[in-house]
């Protein structure tokens, strides 16, 4: 008879003891399995996750009333002092991108005109007529507020057009020609900033002048939320959207052309109050409030508002508990099994001390013996581990689905999965188990005295 | 022929923090041809005996020779496959084997690479009077007799010069014991084995050819004729 026969009949023949052993190490390897593939897709979701999100922050001014109250002084004060603030963030390494919202706006003393008009927009005075105001713009500004800006016609603003600082502006897509004809995409906008003065009877004088055309190369309509998040009907009526390096370049020339004609020079036509930055992940949100606090602190006037984070800590608590949940019991469950595992199998040679001594009764080799054992023992152990495989996807799949509840605008799709990875080490560990847990007890069973055990 | 021989064999049992002589001095040999009884009371020492000239206990002193080589020397392992076949009195088969399997078993450790017949085994079956059908069933089927003939055609197929059987007849009925014994008899007769019974049984010891009393006052055999 050979090893094999006697391993096979040692196992059918006893029907309700190999189950028994192929029950438990199912069980446990469905246990250590389920913890194990949950602790691997909670760490690859929280890191899906967070490479999904992006992070913006805006740093905004609060208070536009009292903006609107200082006096020149105060407000270039005011300006350079977060001008100071925001080039120190940009610089911090966990900002990826960071943009400067500087837009026009028209004041006492100046304005910006042009050649198109919007039915929302209207004032009273002639020299404000088809007044528009001039928002400089990048990629950053468009990637955040994607859902607050629709193109609704042509294109928006892309990269060669800020490399090459093309006059190009995107429009409000109610603007049309006084006449109320439509703007064509590819038209000309003709933008003229002028300078004046108002005498006491009323009459305009002009000190400064200087136009700019702008190529209309797509159309936009803004969301009420837009309308809310950044717009201030005072500041921003329907912004001509332009390259925020044009929109620079043109600040300086419009700058060193009233110090060139001595004019008194209006700081607030050009506003930036809100600094827009891009993080390099959720976890610099920390880091950049810390910055934040210690340049901000001595001011009440400004907020800073994070995104991205809204999902990620809404779910972070649950991530965590699942997080430390699932390795903490897959350490118990390690521990259980090779105990629990060491000791159903104990039990299970135990009952072969009698076979064990009529087999030596008979002169049959140790190794024979022992090799006999634990083959049972593994067919049994492997055959139940990989019905775990299976088993331990489905339950951690269950358990996540239930544990977890995530936008599906985070992450569409995870799943907890079995891979040849965990194959490996499910047979590699399992294996391990089966062997220490069996020769162990095998060895200590063939070092009864077999007379003991036989007579 | 001298087949078997004790020298000096002497074991103790650890009683508490003293030694509990049990065999002191043991000198005796075994021929082939030959049906040995050993008798003696109840804890003279005769399972002790037993177990030392079957491998399964180390001796304290003394040595214990098959054909003038120490068993020692030959390997115990290799001894008990090659040399000797027990039979215990609780039978000690393999429960969820068949009777045929336990004798298979028994062949494919002794005769190792040998090709193994089922029908020699089934043969050794129907010299110890189960036939067929019964050899097919589960050894736990069959009753005590059935159960301790198996054990004997299990002894027989090894093909070994010794046979030592521990109360062979001690869990069986009267009629079986007799059978038992005739086996026995034909096979240290007619198989030139030598068979070592250890029995309490004066009907088994009387129909022996040399009776060992394992007297305990000496710790020794005494021949009995």
């Amino acid at each position: 008879m050979t090893l094999v026969k006697r391993i096979i009949l040692s196992i059918t023949r006893r029907p309700i003891k190999s189950l028994l052993l192929l029950v438990l190490s199912f069980a446990l390897g469905t246990f250590i399995g389920s913890s194990y593939l949950i602790s691997r897709a909670v760490n690859g979701l929280e890191t899906n996750i967070k490479d999904n999100l992006d992070t913006y922050v805006v740093i905004s001014y609060k208070d536009i009333d009292e903006y609107k109250n200082l006096n020149n002084l105060e407000y270039k004060d005011n300006q350079n002092k977060f001008l100071e603030k925001y080039n120190e963030i940009s610089m911090k390494e966990y900002v990826d991108n960071s943009s400067l919202l500087q837009y026009t706006k028209y004041t006492s003393f100046s304005s910006w005109n042009s050649n198109i008009s919007h039915p929302s927009i209207s004032f009273f005075v002639d020299y404000l007529k088809y007044s528009v105001s001039i928002m400089g713009t990048d990629l950053l500004f468009f990637d955040f507020y994607e859902e607050t800006i629709d193109i609704v016609e042509g294109r928006c603003i892309n990269k060669e057009d800020i490399e090459n600082q093309r006059y190009v502006t995107i429009i409000d897509k109610d603007y049309t020609y006084p006449d109320g004809s439509e703007i064509q995409i590819g038209d000309i906008v003709k933008v003229e900033y002028n300078k004046f003065d108002l005498e006491t009877d009323g009459t305009v004088t002009q000190l400064n002048s200087l136009e700019y055309e702008f190529e209309v190369i797509g159309k936009y309509e803004m969301k009420d939320i837009g309308r809310n998040k950044f717009l201030d009907e005072t500041y921003l009526m329907y912004p001509l959207f332009i390259p925020n390096n044009l929109f620079s370049q043109i600040k300086n020339e419009i700058e060193t052309t009233n110090l060139n004609k001595n004019l008194n020079y209006e700081n607030n036509t050009f506003i930036y109050l809100n600094a827009l930055f891009k993080l390099d992940s959720v976890d610099s949100i920390e880091d950049f409030r810390n910055d934040y606090l210690r340049l901000f602190n001595d001011s009440d006037h400004y907020e800073a508002i994070t995104t991205g984070d809204e999902y990620y800590y809404d779910i972070k608590g649950s991530l965590d508990n699942m997080s430390m949940i699932s390795s903490v019991t897959m350490f118990i469950a390690g521990v259980t099994s090779i105990f629990i595992g060491t000791l159903i199998i104990y039990l299970y040679l135990k009952d072969r001390t009698k076979e064990i001594g009529i087999l030596i009764s008979m002169g049959e080799y140790k190794k024979k013996i022992i090799i006999q054992l634990v083959c049972e023992v593994a067919i049994l152990g492997l055959i139940g581990l990989s019905l775990s495989l299976i088993a331990s996807s489905i339950l951690g799949n269950v358990i996540m689905d239930h544990g977890l509840n995530i936008p599906s605008a985070i992450i569409e799709d995870y799943s907890v999965n079995i891979d040849i990875i965990y194959i490996f080490c499910m047979y590699g560990i399992g294996a391990v188990v089966i062997i220490i847990s069996s020769i162990i007890p095998v060895w200590h069973l063939l070092k009864s005295r077999p007379k003991d055990i036989l007579l | 022929m001298k087949i078997l021989e004790t020298k000096n064999l002497s074991f103790a049992y650890k009683d508490g923090e003293q030694n509990r002589q049990i065999l002191n001095n043991v000198n005796t040999s075994f021929e082939t041809g030959v049906f040995y009884t050993i008798l003696g009371a109840s804890g003279s020492g005769k399972s002790t005996f037993l177990s030392l000239i079957g491998a399964l206990e180390i001796p304290q002193q003394g040595c214990i020779e098959y054909m003038g080589k120490n068993i020692n020397d030959i390997g115990l392992d290799k001894y008990r496959r090659k040399n000797i076949a027990l039979i215990f009195q609780n039978y000690n088969l393999i429960t969820y084997m068949t009777a045929i399997e336990n004798v298979l078993l028994a062949m494919s450790i002794s005769k190792e690479s040998a090709k193994i017949e089922n029908k020699e085994a089934y043969h050794y079956l129907s010299q110890v009077g189960i036939d067929h059908s019964k050899a097919n069933r589960l050894v736990t089927k069959l009753s005590g007799g059935e159960q301790q003939r198996v054990a004997i055609a299990r002894a027989l197929s090894t093909d070994v010069d010794i046979i030592i059987a521990d109360e062979p007849t001690g869990n069986v009925d009267q009629q079986t014991s007799r059978q038992i014994v005739e086996i026995f008899k034909n096979l240290a007769h007619n198989e030139n084995k030598c068979i070592i019974v250890v029995t309490h049984s004066k009907e088994v010891s009387d129909e022996s050819d040399v009776v060992l009393f394992l007297d305990t006052s000496i710790q020794n055999f005494v021949i009995q004729v």
